[in-house]
């Protein structure tokens, strides 16, 4: 599984304490060293590539990183500001100068993580609010899935159904009109069999037979505004 | 007794069946489910066996799970029935009666009322008729038998059980649900550390998991266990990258035969690895001992009331053979904890194996087979 | 699912019921998938694990010995406790039961109790000494909604399949031998609890979570084989119309036939 010169698949399934290499590599996320071997922290698919090994979870709560896109939903509101969940163990902070609206308890935003401190918690900035739709969760390493290379899958997703599909890295999708019902299995049928290949044609066809579904049945497929 | 095997067939050094199955809940954030006990069958004997039976009981991991009502049972269940005014010999319908089960008794005693309440007169050959049809019955496959539940392992090595017929199988063990949440923010807030996550562990036990009812609330030995259970995973975890928080672990037990803690332990490794919490290793948990004159690997109930037994639960990280937990109660020489401690260590990578095996049958479908 | 989303599905939930359209697409009346087992914990004397769209009950049933009441020396007793284990919601703190687990057990208990279901002085070991003390534990172990039906079939079924341990006899003293059994538990009836929720002006079945969540009111309505009604409960702070109540009636009844047929299924004919 883990010596040099042996073959060894792309990307394997790990789980914790399980060795993936002793090979002298840089550390990525997933691993930690222990008497020189890189050993897994997690289950999720172990990679060594360009030197560097590491381990794709599988499972996990998001963990807030500068630059992501979030949704997040306000769960309380206070003078400074609204502390907002963001599928974390930890609350966000989001200052009221950051959103160009008054917020209330229960509003759902996207917003963009400005800043993690030392004990993860997150400052956001410009939000806005997503009024309608549906919030749907799926798990927060799957993402890159969804959205796929240069974005390929979650094009095709808004292409199919015609629903406005905002992502969230923290694993939060927000869904408005068009076929958001098929959308929604759509994503749920990606995160389910997110490392597997051929997923885009299976994905093509999904919406295409489900859409015709839909169609056929006279959903106008409209959530309901 | 023979003494290549043990009470239930297995050799000295042979765990119990183990089943995980890992992420068997929905709202937690991580979940496990182990089964961990003997796989039974159940024989048809004829009733009048009963007494080589019992024999058999004081030696091996047998139990005989229906045998019928004796004379005075069936005096006290027909006296309790009939309508008091009644004028019948309850002994000789005792005597009657023998061979019926606690339904027969109950027909019988149905059809009597309904006879006695309509006006009959209960004549001798009356009674004989409503007892007779009865056994004629939808029961009279079961008045001359008696069921007994043996170790799968056990049947081929007992001649005295050789020719009875299986009717059925059953399971005897632990059953243990885990449920994980977390990394969480505890609350209040000031229970957490600025450091670290911790970890808190709650053991339960259901009422009906044991021979006799347990009160619903945890009593000390419960609160024992969480405490050794949670020492053993507060490092193992990588508490250190979640400040603030705390990682509630759940254990409930719902069916238990010796080695509840170290079931519950089992899963709750399964169960963190479910919910994607980072950890050094998979802790895996094990009882060895002593009973019977014997160094033995998992010990069933029998086997912890021995005499001579030695309990010494146990739980491991396999990758370095480190020890997270560690109790024992009996009376052990040095050279004997020695091998009981290998033993372990050997026993609890087994079980490891499980662990993982578990965790990577539910991804199967997430990724491309290997 | 995050606590903090409901607020965001509640009003989602209310919106379609507006229209009589639910989360999950079923049909007001609609029961989720349900899952019976039997015989699955060896140390009760009967055992069950339901698994009903998602929500997990495990019941079992111990029979101890004990004195009857001093009003009702000829009857045994039996007794339904239920605990929502932290295992099975993030809100459920460890402790002893709160004012839901506790409601939750005494509904089911009425349920079963008042359809006579199971005959009391049929417990009866020895008139005002010893008598049977049914116990019905109830461990519920992941909440996807509706914990009432799916605990009430657990505990239906778990009598229905429990075994009646044997008696010794040291002089007049009885003690139970544990393991062996003698027969089975006679039911006279399969009561079955059916819970509907009202959102709006929409009342559904089998509500989810999000439905419970979203849910004006609820009633709990447990029935027999006869149509007969032995037991009701509303919960919630909303409220019903007469004409409402009458209908979920007329509903419950349907429903806990479908329900019944279920249970009767698994528990099949019942020797060993």
């Amino acid at each position: 599984m883990a010596d040099d010169g042996v073959e060894r698949p792309q990307r394997w399934l790990v789980v914790p304490g399980e060795v993936i290499t002793t090979e002298r590599v840089k550390l990525g996320p997933g691993v930690y060293v222990r008497g020189g071997k890189v050993i897994s922290k997690i289950v999720g698919l172990a990679e060594v590539k360009d030197g560097t090994a590491r381990v794709i979870p599988l499972e996990g709560r998001y963990v807030p990183k500068p630059g992501d896109s979030v949704i997040g939903i306000v769960i309380d509101v206070k003078i400074p500001g609204y502390d907002v969940d963001i599928n974390s163990p930890y609350t966000a902070f989001l200052p009221r100068e950051a959103v160009d609206t008054e917020l209330e308890y229960g509003d759902v935003i996207l917003a963009t993580v400005k800043y993690v401190d030392e004990v993860k918690n997150a400052l956001l900035e410009n939000a806005t609010v997503l009024r309608g739709g549906e919030l749907i969760k799926i798990i927060p390493s799957r993402v890159p899935r969804v959205i796929g290379k240069k974005a390929s899958m979650i094009t095709l997703l808004k292409h199919m159904t015609g629903s406005a599909i905002l992502v969230g890295a923290n694993g939060r999708i927000w869904i408005h009109g068009g076929f958001s019902e098929v959308a929604k299995d759509a994503i749920r049928k990606i995160e389910a069999e997110a490392h597997t290949s051929g997923l885009t044609d299976r994905i093509t066809h999904f919406l295409e037979e489900r859409i015709a579904e839909a169609k056929a049945k006279n959903e106008t497929g409209e959530s309901e505004e | 007794m023979a003494k290549e095997i043990r009470a239930d067939g297995r050799a000295f050094d042979e765990l119990r069946s183990i089943r995980i199955e890992a992420g068997i809940l929905d709202r937690a954030d991580g979940s496990a489910r182990v089964e961990w006990g003997l796989d039974t069958k159940i024989l048809k004997a004829p009733a009048e066996d009963i007494s080589k039976i019992e024999e058999l009981k004081n030696d091996y991991y047998i139990k005989i799970v229906r045998s019928l009502p004796g004379a005075e049972d069936r005096k006290r269940v027909l006296q309790g029935c009939l309508p008091e005014d009644v004028n019948l010999d309850l002994e000789g319908l005792a005597a009657r009666t023998a061979g019926l089960p606690l339904d027969g008794l109950f027909d019988v005693c149905e059809r009597l009322r309904e006879a006695y309440e309509s006006g009959d007169k209960l004549s001798d050959s009356a009674v004989k008729k409503i007892v007779d049809e009865v056994r004629k019955g939808a029961n009279a496959d079961a008045k001359e038998w008696i069921f007994v539940d043996v170790p799968e392992k056990l049947l081929g090595h007992l001649q005295e059980l050789k020719d009875y017929e299986v009717v059925g199988s059953g399971f005897r063990g632990n059953v243990a649900v885990v449920a994980v949440y977390g990394p969480r923010e505890p609350i209040p807030r000031h229970v957490g550390d600025p450091y670290e996550s911790i970890i808190r562990f709650r053991y339960t036990m259901a009422p009906f998991s044991v021979p006799e009812r347990k009160r619903p609330a945890p009593g000390r030995r419960e609160v024992e266990i969480s405490k050794v259970c949670k020492e053993a995973l507060q490092r193992v975890v990588f508490a250190e990258e979640f400040p603030m928080t705390v990682i509630d672990v759940f254990a409930e037990i719902l069916a238990a035969d010796a080695g509840t803690r170290v079931t519950a332990l089992t899963a709750a490794g399964v169960a963190l690895a479910d919910a994607g919490i980072p950890m050094r290793d998979i802790p895996a948990a094990v009882a060895v001992g002593r009973a019977f004159g014997q160094i033995v690997a998992d010990l069933t109930k029998f086997e912890e009331d021995a005499p001579d037994a030695i309990d010494t639960p146990m739980a491991i990280l396999p990758g370095t053979e480190e020890i997270a937990l560690l109790q024992m109660d009996g009376r052990a020489t040095l050279m004997e904890m020695d091998e009981i401690i290998d033993l372990g260590v050997r026993k609890a990578k087994e079980v490891s194996e499980l662990q993982r095996r578990a965790l990577k049958e539910k991804y199967s479908k997430v990724v491309d087979n290997e | 699912m995050n606590e903090f989303v409901w607020e965001f599905t509640k009003d989602r939930v209310r919106k379609l019921a507006m229209k009589g359209l639910r989360l999950d697409r079923r049909g007001p009346l609609d029961y989720r998938d349900v899952k019976i087992e039997t015989y699955v914990y060896h140390n009760a004397d009967g055992s069950a694990l339901v698994d009903l769209g998602g929500t997990k009950v495990a019941a079992g049933v111990k029979f101890e010995l004990g004195s009857p009441f001093p009003d009702t020396p000829n009857q045994g007793a039996i007794m339904t406790d239920a605990e929502l284990l932290p295992i099975a919601n993030p809100t459920f703190e460890p402790g002893p039961p709160d004012e839901n687990a506790i409601e939750l057990a005494r509904v089911v208990d009425r349920g079963i109790r008042e359809s006579k279901a199971i005959d009391l002085e049929s417990l009866v070991i020895e008139e005002g000494k010893h008598v049977w003390l049914v116990f019905t534990d109830l461990r519920v172990l992941d909440d996807n909604g509706n914990l009432f039906d799916a605990a009430e079939l657990a505990a239906i079924t778990a009598l229905a399949t429990a075994r009646i341990p044997k008696v010794e006899y040291e002089g007049d003293e009885p003690t139970i031998v544990r393991g062996e059994y003698q027969g089975r538990l006679r039911l006279a009836e399969i009561p079955i609890l059916t819970t509907f929720v009202k959102i709006g002006n929409a009342i559904f079945a089998d509500p989810s979570l999000e439905e419970m969540k979203a849910a004006d009111a609820r009633l709990s309505v447990a029935t027999v084989d006869d149509g007969s009604i032995t037991a009701l409960q509303k919960g919630g702070t909303g409220w019903f119309t007469p004409q409402e109540v009458k209908l979920v009636f007329e509903r419950a009844i349907d429903r806990g036939k479908y329900l019944r047929e279920i249970v009767k299924k698994v528990i099949g004919d019942g020797q060993d």
